[in-house]
């Protein structure tokens, strides 16, 4: 979905924060575009090998020390399962790193800035409830070719989830801020 | 909109450019520009002042009130 036109006015940083606005722009879109591309790798890397994934993925699953399957085809669907919330991830990353980007080029209180704060506010809201969905999932698949009576479904809630939403809706919150400051700054620039 | 904006008028009065307007009252020609033709959401006082100095008028002479029906007649015609 493209920001519409409509909201492409833009207002440009001027004065003392500028400089650092500019700055922690540029820093956090490198800072974006590395987490993203190591998020994806490590993800890659962890589910080519078994031993990675009983070290990283299974404790975090709660399943309890059953046996787990490490073949290749529950490898690949692992991987699959956990590019779920990774993609959303990615999709809030990609928000992030447009809207430093904005800020990289001094543009500030134009109009796309809350539409992108918002979007990585559903986003995180998003990846709270994908998390446990995926943990589960991802229990199921590595279970599933167990013998009857051992394949497990475990439903896991972590405070880090709980603290992902509220992040989520703390992001949207500001985006709606944002949104009332940036019609209030446009209102000003059509004043002479 | 039923305020309407005659600063056009009162420019071709002093037989004055809205570029030289724009230059003496610090602001660009461009919002000179979007001032004659009404598109602007206000005016500061301040704005304002500068022009009634320059072009030596009151603001009556820039800002004019006139219900709907006849800025739709004068369309009109």
């Amino acid at each position: 979905m493209t920001i519409p036109a409509t909201l492409g006015t833009t207002a440009t940083v001027d004065g003392e924060h500028a400089h650092a606005l500019r700055r922690l722009g540029a820093g956090m879109c490198c800072a974006v575009a590395i987490g993203g591309a190591l998020a994806e790798i490590a993800l890659a890397w962890v589910w080519l090998f078994p031993d990675y994934v009983t070290a990283y993925v299974v404790p975090h699953l709660g399943l309890g020390g059953a046996s787990v399957s490490m073949d290749g085809v529950t490898r690949a669907l692992g991987f699959a399962v956990s590019m779920l919330p990774l993609s959303v991830l990615f999709y809030a990353l990609h928000q992030a790193y447009e809207l430093f980007d904005g800020y990289r080029l001094g543009r500030i209180l134009n109009a796309s800035a809350p539409v992108r704060l918002r979007r990585i506010g559903f986003a995180m809201l998003a990846l709270a409830l994908l998390r446990p969905l995926a943990n589960t999932l991802l229990g199921l698949v590595l279970t599933a070719s167990n013998p009857e009576g051992q394949r497990i479904l475990a439903i896991q809630l972590s405070i880090d989830d709980y603290m992902i939403a509220i992040f989520g809706g703390l992001i949207l919150a500001i985006g709606h801020a944002m949104a009332e400051a940036a019609r209030i700054a446009d209102d000003h620039r059509q004043i002479v | 909109m039923t305020i309407v904006v005659n600063l056009d008028v009162m420019l071709a009065k002093r037989k004055m450019r809205s570029k030289d307007l724009a230059e003496r009252i610090g602001i660009t020609e461009q919002n000179v520009s979007l001032l004659k033709s009404g598109k602007v959401k206000g005016v500061r006082f301040d704005t304002l002042e500068k022009i009634c100095e320059t072009l030596q008028c009151q603001p009556g002479d820039i800002l004019e009130y006139r219900p709907d029906g006849d800025v739709i007649r004068e369309a009109g015609e």
